[in-house]
This record gives structure tokens, C-alpha cells and sequence, in this order.
């Protein structure tokens, strides 16, 4: 029979998500599984996306949203929603952000004492964050890059500040959580970014070593996060080409780098970050809504009409990409989420808006999951 | 640097292989324990039965000579379904061909054979992989439905 090196041989060739299904086989491989250097190992390894996490916000009222809804992200087959993903964190939550497997939340508001979270709902082990109180103004985002030896992550707080009264000289500045320096780990950084934006999508995408949010004047704020260097992007198109107005995200893919994604009456765009400080992109995946429709047919009708009548920055737009990586764009299309492949250009219709709740339609949290093993308890 | 030297490997059962230099040393641990040159007295492997040995063999044989080919367009994919060809065995054989793999260092074979394996794991229920394996099923109710509760992503 098998004895243990072929069997970690084998299982380090499969997906975490398979994996946590064999720990059900027999006790030697719930043995094997759970062994802290196997894991170790499996670490460095980039992990394929499974889902997205899905929160809905209030437009206008000041507490939160508890659901969070789990997608998964297949195209062969459906599988359910989820809907109790937290439960085993002591409180709920709200999700901010997610970087290899570990998942970064701060408390529900309103809460006597509110905490930042982070959390492997892959093992269920959790940590709360001391030192600061989290807001709901700030930006929050997770950076985790792990090896074998290096399991630490870290949370970065964007806040944003004005100098004087003078509405149109704000500025954003930086804290640091490192989880190697422990508790009471929260340190402000030196480095200051002149911005007025708010940062309104896609928060926290860590590529590249850097967290980057997508802003509403569409710009991408991105943060070094070892170097401390705060960096503003120009996006790859000016929006005010369109007479329709076109819908953005941002998302990582193709092992750290950056892309962004365009829906407008032109049809779908994606571009490559190719050089960070000259904001040089590459026009990497392009589809027209003609091209979407007649590839999805079942699924696509009378597209352009549709985008195109959306003049309003506050009407809705009818086609929504949410959230993207590793080649994945979950978008809302009307009443449905779809996933869309661009390797492929197939769709895949995943859920319809209902079963999240009632309030999605508006600036929910969108974040894409791909699980890891990795510890957060010594 | 000779190329055409004949090397002897012996199984364990002690059954003699004559193998080409080139095909043996596709194995590193031969590689390295022959070394360049010197004589070979022959190398006794003794924990590779000839059954086995034969199949290494004829794996090394084949990439070898795939890696000879000049004209490159359509070797590719005529290896791969030769390897998959190859990995048609019954699950007994295929373990032993990870064990020789490993053993003999042969970084190819190894990567085969593994991800053979994992192919007949990925998308099984645990049920029908304890089937596969002839695994006995050791939990019990409440250890099972435990377990079930333990992993937040599976689709049952």
C-alpha cells in the first residue's frame, strides 16, 4: 500500500479544497493532512480562486449588513450558496478584504467594542487585532505573501484627512498592523498620498506585493506595502470617451499583476499592469457586446441597448463587473451574477441577485476567495 | 564522454538489465552513483523487482528516444498519450512505480505517476475513493458528521 512520502507527494498535487474533503477518507490521511510541516509546505503554493464573498451595504443607513453569502466560482457545475461561512468567529462581521486563503473583518456596527479580525475560514482559527479601533470610514486591506518559514500578514488602514478646513486639500494617510511585532502592533506610516478620491471598489487587491483600491475618479491608489510607498495609477482608458457610462473593477490574475476590467457600449476590456510608475497597461482580453452576446446567447439579450442607456452616474448600470482573478469575472448582470471566463469568453449563470439578500443591487462587498491552510494560532 | 556505454542494473529478484548509458542515467541516483567513466561492475537495486525495473526501463527508453527527434511538431503530444498509455495499470503497479520512481530519481516518471494518482482522487466522494483504495472506513456516525461540519467548502 501507500506509505506517508507517496501520499504527500500525491496530495501536494491537489487543491486545498480537495484536500480538506480527504480528511474525511481514514485517519491516516486526516494524520497526514493535518501535519504542520505538510502544510508548511503547501503554503508558497498559489492556490486556484474558488469563490467570492458577497456583502450587501446600505446606501444610506449607518449599520451593517450581517449575511455574508459565499459563490462559488465554477463553470463545470452549480453549487449552492453559503451563507454560514463566519459563524465560527465569535461575533459577526464585516468582510474587508481576503489575501491567500486568510480573510481580514471588523465587527458589525453598532458594537460596544469593535475589533479587526482576521480569520482562515479554511481551519476556523481566528485572531482579533488589538490596538485600534476600526471605523467605518477607513479603507482597510490585508497583505499576506507566505513561505515555509514566513506566515506573517499584515493590515493596512487608508485614512483619509484634511489639512485644513479647505474641503479640496485632503490627504490620505497610513497605518501598519504587522502581526510579527504583536499586540499593540498598529504603527502610522511617514508616507502621506495628496488624494481627494474615495476609494469605492475592489478593496485592498494585494498584486504584486502592493494593495491597490479602485477610487471613484478613477484613479487606483496602490500601497507598497513593505516600502511603505503610496502610488497613484492612472486607469488604462478615460471614461469620458463613452456617451454611456461604463462600469470598472479591479482584480489580480496571471500570478501578481494587476488588471482592470471595463464594461461599456464597446463591449468588455481587460488590460495588464505592465509597468507600474508610467501607468503602461496591455490590452490583454477584448470582447463586444455583440461578440458576449452571440457566445452566450441564452444568457445575453439586446446588450447594447441596454449599456448603452445607462447616461446617469446614478442609475445602475444593467451589466456590473464585481470582482475578478485568475482570469474570473464575477459580474451582475440584471437580476443574475454570472461568472465570466475570459480565457473562454463563456458565461456561466451562478445565482440570481434574490438569493443574497434584498439590498445587493447597490455598492456591495465583492471579494475573491481562494483558501490556504495557513495557521493563525502559534 | 561515451554515450554507448552498456550499463547492468539487477533487480531484486536478480534478473540483469543492459541498458544504454543515456537511458539509465535518466535516473539521477544511477547518474550519481555510477559517475563518468569508470567501469561499470554492475548496479544491484534492491528494492525494484524485475517486473518493475522492466517498466522503468522502457519509460527511460522511450523518453530518450523522444528526446532525440529532430523534427519536434507532434512528439509532444504523441508522448503524452504514450504516458498515458503507460499509466494503465492496476493501482498495485502504479504505487510501485512511484516507489521505483522515487527511489530511482527519475523526475518525470515520478511527476506521472503522482498526478495519475491525484486524477483518481480529485472529484471522488470519500466513499468512492475508500473504494478505489480499498480503504476500510474507520468513523464513526458523530466522527463522520463532525468531519462533514469540519470542512466549510465541500458541495455535500
Amino acid at each position: 500500500m501507500q506509505n506517508d512520502d507517496i501520499c504527500m507527494d500525491v496530495f501536494s498535487r491537489l487543491p486545498i479544497e480537495t484536500l480538506l474533503g480527504l480528511k474525511r477518507v481514514c485517519k491516516r490521511w486526516h494524520g497526514i493532512l493535518s501535519d504542520r510541516s505538510f502544510v508548511q509546505g503547501l503554503l508558497q503554493r498559489p492556490e486556484p480562486l474558488v469563490g467570492f464573498f458577497f456583502q450587501e451595504r446600505y446606501q444610506w443607513a449607518g449599520e451593517d449588513i450581517r449575511t455574508i453569502s459565499f459563490i462559488p466560482a465554477r463553470m463545470e457545475d452549480t453549487q449552492p450558496i453559503k451563507q454560514t461561512i463566519f459563524s465560527f468567529l465569535p461575533e459577526d462581521v464585516v468582510v474587508l478584504g481576503s489575501c491567500n486563503g486568510l480573510v481580514c473583518c471588523r465587527s458589525v456596527f453598532p458594537s460596544p467594542s469593535p475589533y479587526i479580525i482576521v480569520c482562515n475560514p479554511s481551519n476556523k482559527q481566528w485572531t482579533r487585532l488589538q490596538g485600534t479601533r476600526p471605523d467605518k470610514e477607513s479603507s482597510y486591506g490585508l497583505a499576506f505573501n507566505p513561505s515555509q518559514s514566513d506566515t506573517n500578514f499584515k493590515v493596512v488602514r487608508v485614512s483619509q484627512a484634511r489639512t485644513d478646513m479647505d474641503d479640496d486639500d485632503s490627504y490620505l494617510s497610513f497605518e501598519i498592523y504587522s502581526s510579527q511585532a504583536g499586540a499593540g502592533a498598529w504603527k502610522k506610516s511617514k508616507e502621506v498620498c495628496q488624494c481627494n478620491d474615495n476609494l469605492v471598489k475592489n478593496k485592498g487587491v494585494f498584486a504584486g506585493g502592493k494593495l491597490q483600491w479602485l477610487t471613484d475618479r478613477d484613479r487606483i491608489l496602490s500601497f507598497d506595502v513593505e516600502n511603505e510607498l503610496s502610488w497613484l495609477i492612472s486607469s488604462p482608458f478615460p471614461t469620458s470617451h463613452f456617451t454611456a457610462i461604463p462600469e470598472m473593477c479591479i482584480g489580480e490574475s496571471s500570478g501578481g499583476r494587476l488588471h482592470y476590467i471595463m464594461i461599456s457600449e464597446d463591449g468588455l476590456h481587460v488590460w495588464a499592469l505592465e509597468d507600474y510608475y508610467d501607468s503602461n497597461w496591455s490590452l490583454v482580453h477584448t470582447a463586444t457586446l455583440e461578440a458576449l452576446e452571440e457566445e452566450n446567447s441564452q444568457l445575453l439579450r439586446n446588450t447594447r441597448e441596454r449599456v448603452s442607456q445607462r447616461v446617469s452616474i446614478d442609475s445602475l448600470p444593467w451589466m456590473d463587473p464585481l470582482a475578478f482573478k485568475d482570469g474570473l469575472l464575477l459580474m451582475r448582470v440584471s437580476t443574475k451574477m454570472m461568472l465570466y471566463c475570459i480565457e473562454t469568453k463563456k458565461m456561466k449563470e451562478l445565482c440570481n441577485v434574490s438569493e443574497l439578500g434584498r439590498n445587493c443591487i447597490f455598492g456591495p462587498l465583492v471579494i475573491p476567495y481562494s483558501p490556504s491552510l495557513a495557521p493563525l494560532m502559534t | 564522454m561515451s554515450s554507448s556505454r552498456i550499463i547492468t542494473l539487477t533487480s531484486s529478484d536478480k534478473v540483469d538489465f543492459y541498458v544504454n548509458e543515456a537511458v539509465a542515467f535518466q535516473s539521477q541516483t544511477i547518474k550519481d552513483v555510477i559517475g563518468d567513466g569508470c567501469e561499470d561492475k554492475g548496479t544491484l537495486l534492491p528494492n525494484v523487482t524485475s517486473e518493475i525495473l522492466s517498466k522503468v526501463i522502457e519509460y527511460c527508453n522511450m523518453h530518450v528516444e523522444a528526446g532525440k527527434l529532430e523534427e519536434r511538431s507532434g512528439v509532444d503530444e504523441e508522448l503524452k498519450a504514450w504516458d498515458a498509455e503507460f499509466v494503465k495499470v492496476d493501482l498495485d503497479t502504479l504505487f510501485d512505480l512511484i516507489q521505483a520512481a522515487n527511489y530511482l530519481n527519475i523526475k518525470g516518471l515520478l511527476d506521472l505517476t503522482c498526478l495519475t494518482v491525484a486524477d483518481l482522487i480529485r472529484g471522488k466522494t470519500p466513499d468512492e475513493i475508500r473504494k478505489t483504495f480499498n480503504i476500510e472506513y474507520q468513523f464513526t456516525p458523530e466522527e463522520e458528521e463532525e468531519l462533514r461540519r469540519e470542512n466549510q467548502w465541500a458541495s455535500e
